[in-house]
Order: C-alpha cells, then sequence, then structure tokens
C-alpha cells in the first residue's frame, strides 16, 4: 500500500479547469466557476533530479464540479486516481486502495487548494495561496500559486497554471529541491454532464446527496 | 418488652438495614468479577493468565464496536458521517472509519527517523539480502514506479534518504496495526470502528447508546443514495439482548410464582397476611446480609448477591414450620386443648428444630466462603448471615407479629395436615415400603452418577439470539476484524523483555499467516520493536560493506542518477537516533495500541497480539512452541477450565458442608439413626438428582451445583423437623403440613425457573423444583430411620 502522504499529493499533478475568456483574476474564475464537467487528454512530464531523464505519462483527465477529479493514466502504465471529496481511491493492476484525507493537513492543502480551482472558487484560493495573474494575447491567462501554508511549502513553492477562457492548457508544479512536473492538456472540453452510468465508472462511487 | 415494641424494634432493624444497604451496596454487572484474580487461581503464569483475562474482558476490545454500513456505493461516505456522529457523543470514547493513521505528519515526525531501526524481525538474516544486487534492482524499479505515481513529490522528497522504501514498508505495517486493517476488507462497505466508555454489561450505559446509534443512522440514510443497511457487532448488543430476554422471562415466571404462593398461602392460613408473614424473615435475612455485604464486599457482583440472597429463600422454612404449628396448636391430635396458645409458646416449642436446621443449613453454606473463587465465597457469606438472621427473626420476632392459636384450628389445613400424617405413619409402619423410595433413589444416584456430564462452558448459560450471534460474526469477518477472545501473549519481567518476547512472536505469527493457520494478527511490533531488535537492525545495516556504492550502481542502472543516495550512506554511517521506547508513543495517534498491546500485570509486563481469522489454534500453538513465556491464549477455553474449576472447588465444598453438618447432626442427636434420617433427605436427594440427570443425558453446570447447595440446606431442614417431630402425632402432622407448604413455595419460587428457555434459569429451575420435591417425598421414611413408628 502507498503512503498516504504520497497518494495525496496527486493532487499537485491534476491539472485545473479550463476558462472562458478573462480579461481578469475574478472573470477567469467566473468562467472555470461555470465551466461544468470537463474531459481532457494530459501529458506529463516529471523533471526529477534524482533521475538521469525525465518520467513521462499520458492518460485523461476528468473534472465533474465542485470537488470530483480523476486521472486515468493509460501509459506507459495504467492506472487511475480518482479524488471524491476528503477521499481518494487509487486503482492499479495490483488492486483499489481507498484513502481518507480527512485528518491530514497536508492532504486537505493539496486537496482543498486544487479544488478551490478547478470550481473558480476565488475566495478560496486567495486564502489558501498568495496569487499573482496576469492576462495574454488571445484571451489567454496565467496564475501563479504560492502556498500560503508552510507545511505545503516544503513540498511544493508554487503552481503556475495557465490557460484560455475556461480550458485550462498547461500546469507546472516547482517542487522544493528543484523538481519539476509540467503537464499539458489537449482536447479539451467543457461543460460536459456526464450520465450517472458514465460517472460511476469514471470517479467511483457518487457523492452523498445534496 | 412488650409485643408492639418487638414489632417496631424488628421493622426499624430491618428498615434501617435496608436503607443502609441501599445507600452503600455498589453492584457491578461485570463477569469479570468471577474470574480469580490472579492470585491463588493456580502456579505461576496460568495465575497471570487468569488475571490478564479478567482485565482483558474489561478491556477497550470488550468495550469495542464494528458497525457496518453497505447496500449502496454511497456506503463508505455514510460511514463516515455516521462515524463523525459518534465520536461527538460523551459516551463513546472514539470513532473512526477503517483506514489509514489519522496523524501521517506526526507518523512521519516519529517514525522516519528510526526506519533503519525498525527495518526488519531478523535483521540478521534480512538485511543482508536487501543489498543484493537483484534486490536492489528490484527495488530501484519500486521506487521508480512510486515516482511516476501520484505522490511523487513526497516521494521525491524522502527517497535520498530512504531509496530501500524503508518508510513505506514502516506505515504498512503501522495502517495494519489499526482495526479494520486486514489485507482485505470489504471495499464496497463502509465500516465504523467505535469504543464505548462503558462497561458493555453496563445495560443502563448501553441502551441509550446503542438506541442513538440506530437513531443516527436513521437520520442520515435519507442524505445518501441507495438502500443503505446497518448491521454491527459488539459485546455490548449481545449482552443487553440477553439481559433484556432474561428479564422478560423472569417477569412471567415471577407472575406464575407470585399467584401460585399466594394460592397456596390462602388455602392453608386462610388469610394474605400469613403470606406477609411468612416473608418477613426471609426479607430480614436479605436485608441483614445485603447490609453486611454493602459494608464488607463491596463492589458486589449482581449474580454473587442475586445466587446468595436466593439461598437466604431457603429460610422461607422457618416461618412456615412456626407459623403452621402455631395455627394446629389448638389441637393435640384429635383432642381439642382448649385454650388459645400463645405464639411464644409455640415458638419455645419448635425452637430446637428451628435452631437445628437453621445453623446446620448456615453450616452448610458458610463452608462456600472457603472457596477460592471470588462471587462463590460471598455467596456462602451472604447465605449462611442471611439464614441465621432469618431464623433469629423468626425466632425473637415472628411471634410478636402473630396472634394466639385459635382453639379451634381452621378444618383444611387440619385435614390435610392429619391425612399427610396418616400417611407417613402408615409407610413407617412398614419399612420395606418406607425403604421403597429412598431405594429407587440410591439406585438412580448409582446408576447416574457414573453417566454424568459436566458442562463447564460458560457460554452455555446463556442463549444469544442467533440472528445477533449471526450478525456479529458476519461483520467481524467483513470488517476484518480481530477476534474476540484470541490472543498470543508474552509475559516477561518487563516491557522490554515482553517487547523482546513480542519481536519473536511477530516473527512466528508470520510464518503461520502464510502456513495458513491465521489470516493475520494486530501487535504492538507493527510500531515499536525491543531496543534490543532496534539496536540489532541498525548494527546489521552498518555491517554491511559498500553500502552505498552498492545502491548507487544498481540504482543507476534503473536511470537514476549516481550519488543522489548519499545521505542514506551518510545516515548509515552515524550513530543513530536512540531507540524508540513505549513512553515514546504517549500522545501519538498510536497510543491507543500501546495501552491496548503493552499492559502491566503486577510486576511484570504482558504484549498482547490480537488475532484474526484463526483457523487452525493447533497449528498457532505449534508455531509458539519454544518461546518462552509466550503463550496462546484462548478466553473461551480459559473460561471453561475456570468454570470446571469452580464447579469443582463448590462441589467439594458441598461435600464438606455435608459432613460437617452430619457431625453437628451426630452431635445434636447421639445417635446414628436419627443423625441419619436427618441428613437422609438432603444427602439422598442431591446424589438422586445428579444421577437422574446423568441418566437423562442431562449437562450439569455450575448453576445447578449451586441449587443443589440450596436443594441441602431445605433437605436437612426437612429431616430435622421429621426426626423431631418424630414421636409427637400432633407435632408429626403439622410439621409434614408445613414442610408440603414449604416444598410447594420453593418449587412455585424456584421450580418454575424450569419454564425459562434461557439455560441458566432453567438449570437452577430443574434442580431446585426436582430436588425439593424428592426432599418432601423422601422425608416420611425419615420416620421408619428415626425410630418414630407408632
Amino acid at each position: 500500500m502507498r503512503c498516504i502522504l504520497v497518494l495525496l499529493s496527486a493532487l499537485l499533478a491534476a491539472p485545473a479547469a479550463p476558462a472562458d475568456s478573462a480579461p481578469d483574476l475574478e472573470a477567469v474564475m467566473a468562467a472555470l466557476a461555470g465551466a461544468g464537467g470537463v474531459r481532457a487528454r494530459y501529458e506529463e512530464r516529471k523533471h526529477l533530479s534524482l533521475l538521469t531523464r525525465p518520467l513521462e505519462e499520458e492518460g485523461r483527465l476528468y473534472f465533474a464540479p465542485p470537488d470530483r477529479l480523476a486521472r486515468h493514466a493509460e501509459r506507459p502504465v495504467p492506472g487511475r486516481v480518482m479524488v471524491r471529496g476528503d477521499e481518494v481511491v487509487i486503482a492499479d493492476a495490483t488492486g483499489e486502495e481507498r484513502v481518507s484525507i480527512a485528518d491530514s493537513e497536508i492532504a486537505r492543502a493539496f486537496v482543498e487548494g486544487l479544488a478551490v480551482v478547478l470550481r473558480g472558487d476565488l475566495e478560496a484560493l486567495r486564502a489558501r495561496y498568495e496569487v499573482a495573474f496576469s492576462s495574454t494575447q488571445e484571451n489567454g491567462w496565467k496564475l501563479r500559486l504560492v502556498p500560503r501554508s508552510r507545511l505545503l511549502r516544503r513540498f511544493v513553492e508554487a503552481i503556475a497554471v495557465s490557460g484560455r477562457g475556461a480550458r485550462v492548457q498547461r500546469m507546472e508544479r516547482f517542487e522544493a529541491g528543484g523538481d519539476r512536473t509540467v503537464s499539458e492538456f489537449h482536447d479539451v472540453e467543457v461543460g460536459v454532464r456526464f450520465a450517472p452510468e458514465e460517472e460511476r465508472a469514471l470517479f467511483g462511487a457518487p457523492a452523498p446527496a445534496p | 418488652m412488650s409485643e408492639s415494641r418487638v414489632r417496631a424494634l424488628a421493622l426499624a432493624l430491618v428498615a434501617a438495614a435496608g436503607i443502609f444497604c441501599g445507600l452503600r451496596l455498589e453492584l457491578t454487572g461485570s463477569i469479570t468479577h468471577f474470574l480469580p484474580s490472579g492470585e491463588g487461581a493456580g502456579p505461576g503464569e496460568v495465575a497471570e493468565l487468569a488475571g490478564l483475562s479478567r482485565r482483558l474482558m474489561e478491556s477497550e476490545l470488550s468495550r469495542s464496536m464494528v458497525l457496518r454500513v453497505s447496500g449502496a456505493p454511497s456506503a463508505p461516505a455514510a460511514a463516515r458521517a455516521l462515524a463523525d456522529v459518534l465520536a461527538a457523543r460523551e459516551d463513546v470514547a472514539w470513532a473512526e472509519v477503517d483506514g489509514t493513521p489519522s496523524d501521517p505528519e506526526a507518523f512521519y515526525r516519529l517514525y522516519f527517523a528510526r526506519r533503519i531501526e525498525l527495518a526488519s524481525d531478523a535483521p540478521e538474516r534480512e538485511v543482508p539480502a536487501l543489498f543484493e544486487d537483484a534486490e536492489l534492482s528490484a527495488r530501484a524499479r519500486a521506487l521508480r514506479r512510486r515516482l511516476a505515481g501520484p505522490g511523487s513529490p513526497l516521494v521525491a522528497r524522502s527517497a535520498p534518504a530512504d531509496p530501500l522504501g524503508l518508510f513505506e514498508e514502516l506505515l504498512e505495517r503501522a495502517r495494519l496495526s489499526r482495526p479494520g486493517s486486514g489485507d482485505a476488507p470489504d471495499a464496497a462497505a463502509g465500516h465504523v470502528f467505535l469504543q464505548t466508555r462503558a462497561s458493555p454489561f453496563d445495560a443502563e450505559a448501553q441502551e441509550p447508546l446503542l438506541a442513538a446509534i440506530e437513531a443516527a443512522f436513521a437520520r442520515l440514510r435519507p442524505t445518501y443514495d441507495g438502500e443503505l443497511v446497518l448491521e454491527a457487532a459488539g459485546v455490548n448488543r449481545i449482552a443487553l439482548a440477553s439481559e433484556k430476554s432474561i428479564r422478560r422471562d423472569v417477569s412471567f415466571i415471577s407472575i406464575v410464582s407470585v399467584l401460585g404462593v399466594a394460592a397456596l398461602f390462602f388455602a392453608v392460613f386462610r388469610s394474605p397476611r400469613a403470606l406477609g408473614l411468612a416473608l418477613l424473615p426471609p426479607a430480614a435475612g436479605v436485608a441483614v446480609s445485603a447490609a453486611v455485604g454493602a459494608a464488607a464486599f463491596s463492589p458486589v457482583h449482581g449474580v454473587t448477591l442475586a445466587f446468595g440472597l436466593a439461598l437466604v429463600g431457603v429460610a422461607i422454612d422457618y416461618p412456615i414450620h412456626l407459623m403452621n404449628h402455631h395455627a394446629l396448636a389448638g389441637t393435640r391430635g384429635s383432642r381439642p386443648v382448649g385454650e388459645r396458645v400463645s405464639p411464644r409458646a409455640t415458638a419455645a416449642r419448635v425452637r430446637p428444630s428451628l435452631l437445628m436446621g437453621g445453623l446446620t443449613t448456615a453450616l452448610g453454606f458458610g463452608v462456600l466462603t472457603l472457596a477460592d473463587f471470588p462471587g462463590v465465597d460471598a455467596m456462602g457469606a451472604f447465605a449462611s448471615l442471611g439464614v441465621i438472621s432469618a431464623l433469629a427473626f423468626t425466632l425473637l420476632a415472628l411471634p410478636a407479629f402473630l396472634e394466639a392459636a385459635p382453639a379451634d384450628p381452621p378444618a383444611f389445613p387440619l385435614r390435610a395436615a392429619r391425612a399427610l400424617g396418616g400417611l407417613a405413619r402408615r409407610l413407617a409402619s412398614r419399612p420395606v415400603r418406607a425403604a421403597l423410595l429412598p431405594g429407587l433413589l440410591l439406585l438412580v444416584a448409582a446408576a447416574g452418577l457414573p453417566r454424568l456430564r459436566w458442562q463447564d462452558d460458560p457460554a452455555y448459560l446463556t442463549t444469544p439470539d442467533p440472528a445477533l450471534l449471526a450478525e456479529d460474526q458476519r461483520v467481524r469477518a467483513a470488517a476484518a476484524d480481530v477476534e474476540p477472545g484470541r490472543f498470543v501473549v508474552a509475559l516477561a519481567d518487563d516491557a522490554e523483555g515482553a517487547l523482546r518476547r513480542n519481536d519473536r512472536v511477530a516473527e512466528r505469527l508470520r510464518a503461520a499467516v502464510a502456513d495458513g493457520h491465521l489470516e493475520g494478527a494486530r501487535s504492538l511490533h507493527a510500531l515499536l520493536f525491543s531496543e534490543d531488535l532496534q539496536r540489532r537492525n541498525r548494527a546489521a545495516f552498518r555491517a554491511v560493506s559498500d553500502a552505498g556504492l552498492r545502491i548507487d550502481t544498481a540504482f543507476a542502472r534503473e536511470g537514476f542518477r549516481p550519488g543522489a543516495f548519499a545521505p542514506f550512506a551518510d545516515e548509515l554511517a552515524a550513530p543513530g537516533p536512540a531507540p524508540l521506547r513505549p513512553a515514546d508513543l504517549v500522545g501519538t495517534p498510536f497510543e491507543r495500541v500501546l495501552d491496548a498491546t503493552l499492559v502491566t500485570l503486577g510486576s511484570r509486563s504482558a504484549a498482547i497480539t490480537y488475532l484474526r481469522g484463526v483457523h487452525s489454534p493447533e497449528g498457532i500453538e505449534a508455531a509458539l512452541v519454544g518461546l518462552e513465556g509466550v503463550h496462546y491464549f484462548d478466553q473461551a477455553s480459559l473460561l471453561r477450565g475456570i468454570y470446571r474449576d469452580y464447579r469443582r472447588s463448590t462441589l467439594q465444598l458441598v461435600v464438606f458442608g455435608g459432613v460437617l453438618v452430619f457431625v453437628a447432626l451426630l452431635a445434636r442427636y447421639r445417635r446414628g439413626g436419627a443423625a441419619l434420617a436427618a441428613f437422609l433427605p438432603s444427602a439422598l436427594v442431591a446424589l438422586a438428582v445428579l444421577g437422574l440427570f446423568g441418566l437423562c443425558g442431562v449437562p450439569v453446570n455450575l448453576l445447578a451445583v449451586v441449587s443443589l447447595v440450596l436443594v441441602m440446606g431445605m433437605g436437612v431442614d426437612y429431616g430435622v423437623f421429621m426426626v423431631d417431630a418424630a414421636r409427637d402425632t400432633a407435632r408429626l402432622d403439622a410439621t409434614l403440613l408445613g414442610l408440603a407448604v414449604s416444598c410447594l413455595t420453593t418449587i412455585f419460587v424456584f421450580g418454575t425457573l424450569a419454564l425459562s428457555e434461557h439455560p441458566a434459569l432453567r438449570a437452577i429451575g430443574a434442580t431446585t423444583g426436582l430436588g425439593i420435591a424428592l426432599a418432601f417425598a423422601v422425608s416420611p421414611g425419615v420416620l421408619a430411620l428415626a425410630g418414630g413408628r407408632r
């Protein structure tokens, strides 16, 4: 079984939700909040000081607001990581494992930090990160997020997210010690409505009824 | 002193005793009260294990519950919500869902620095194997996989100092040390593990908690998708259900009993007041003995008190004997006396018989105080003191409540007494016929005793609802919970010694799991090795030559940068941290595990390993062979042994008490025949009842033996009363009627328990009812032996 700490940092590797046209931070977050479900392909490269060459992974990403996220890796090793509120589910060829992150400060920071970006929750985003925003040409935007938590900063120095409109296109995580993880998103669809069966298949058990 | 003052004083004394015990008497409901304290329970470690059993039965394990929520994919979320609700309750010590360490940061702080010290059970063998080339390559590939996974920031952070993944292995062991962390827990359901603050046998505390669990689930259920189902496992549920069931049973039987006794007394004495008066002496005996118990034995187990006081029920003989003689005191055989006889005069006439009967009964009960077992000794003390108090009340105070006997006794009791007397005299005049029944009982005893089977399993005394039991087992199995009542215990003079033995236990059990003897174990070993083993681990790592170079070489082949793991190599060369000790776990999320698995027993320490999915107790015992101070411990088996000893000890004391009673009778009558006659109903009936059980194939348990004590106490009374009345026709008539009333009263009070569905109550009822009926039936035969033939 994998360490809970290890599991939770899965969230650092997950991309943000896309956004629509965004002249400023508020508009970008509003676009992200209104984007609804997301489906995309991703390519991830991990540049680690331990390794002589980067590690690569490809697969599909799914997001269902407000707090469900799934990464289905296709190569080099098939596997799934699903986040459902305070629960992380990891499934691969060796089986499935569920981990509660409710009691871990680091884990909660990772999960909540990412969740607020994906659901466009600007207030919560500012509470957890120092946020730097810049707009680029053709409706593009960039966010630089620095964790306010000292504990989290021991692992992640900053996260850079860029996109166009309501679509996230790239996320780069700068880790303590100089490591770096870059995720690029293609074929991004927003406003996706998952059918119940599809939702169950992609994210596992449904969330509790409101 | 006037009779009115005697009445007032007697009632005041009884009331004072009642109030005193009401204020002071502390009752306990725990079964542990009947377990030996550890002193005198046997030699050496057997006594320690008995003490440990006593402790474990009130430990967190017995106070734990498992709640299983299933039926829909939302079950795990619902279980978490339920755990949150229950954790907030004051009567719940803690509640959590199955899973992982609740504070991973704390675990990291405590354990990462000691991952080398806690690496292996057998470091001299396993650590060198870690550094073999193939193993290093495998670990390099594993690290690469972890870096590719979602936890890479944390893995990358710790890997330079832990390329072999020692910390992750330690974390996995710790996960398995938590409740519900089996290798394959049911993933389609959510399990809540909780611990109650109150004892599982505390019905007053458990009933509202169980109701609150149901209510909380009922509130949560509609807020989740699907048809969720709640099931539960816990000693408290079974104990509460048993108690409720027994209470219902006893309520029904009590109604039958009270109606029967009331009808009987009205028929004989023509007055409901007589019933109240007859109950006064036993009530006084109960009040006095309970008051003394409150002062001397507190806390008293409810069962001890109930049995002790039930034995005082034998004292109903004395007021019945006195009142019956007094009711018929207006006649001398067929001739009326012609004057009203005062109650004091009647009391003086029957005093020798009552004294002899009462004191021999008290002697028989008093012998039980010599028992080694807690509970039985107190029971004997209650009973003998209660009998003496009731006897004193009967002789000194009861006459003050009676009116002078009518010159013309009521017709029905008179006719009944004469009929019984005539029957007895006819029987006594034909010794062969008189000997028929005692002879038959002797035959029954001779034929049945060799076939007697003892039932020493305390589980037999309770009949939990089979559906409840099945649910309990189903939930525990699904939640991969440890089995209550099965442990491996490592005993030593101090905690370090116990941990050293526990290290060996863990190693052996790991092999036993691999061999299929059990599915898993929960042990402190997952979190804490002995200091000795920690030092051996550090030494084994340091003994590996060129460890850093070997790691670099093997890992470089898998794409790792040479020199990346220098921090680990540096750490191997350093002296290492101080060994982890039990005190270091205090205040951490693992303190609960420490409390449950490392306990002190007097001056010694015990490390306990809880077992899961035991398939072969013999295989486990074989796996532990040769480990000093280590025992496979099956609580049910231990309890069977304790109850067997309990029963044997009680039986021996009953025999010893019988001998003493016979000696006392010899001293009183100075004739062997009379003493034997007085003793006959007691001894013969006890043997015959056991023989009958043997012939019928009914297993006999401890409660039947205790009930026999009551039967023998009343049997001696019957014998003494008969012998003393043998030469006086009128007195014999009155005595026989008194015995008949006493016998029927006892059958109504105790014998009706045979109607119960519960084996414990049924054993008491069958033994008492059958025994008392036989004691009465044998009584006329006493006349022939006592020389009372006219």
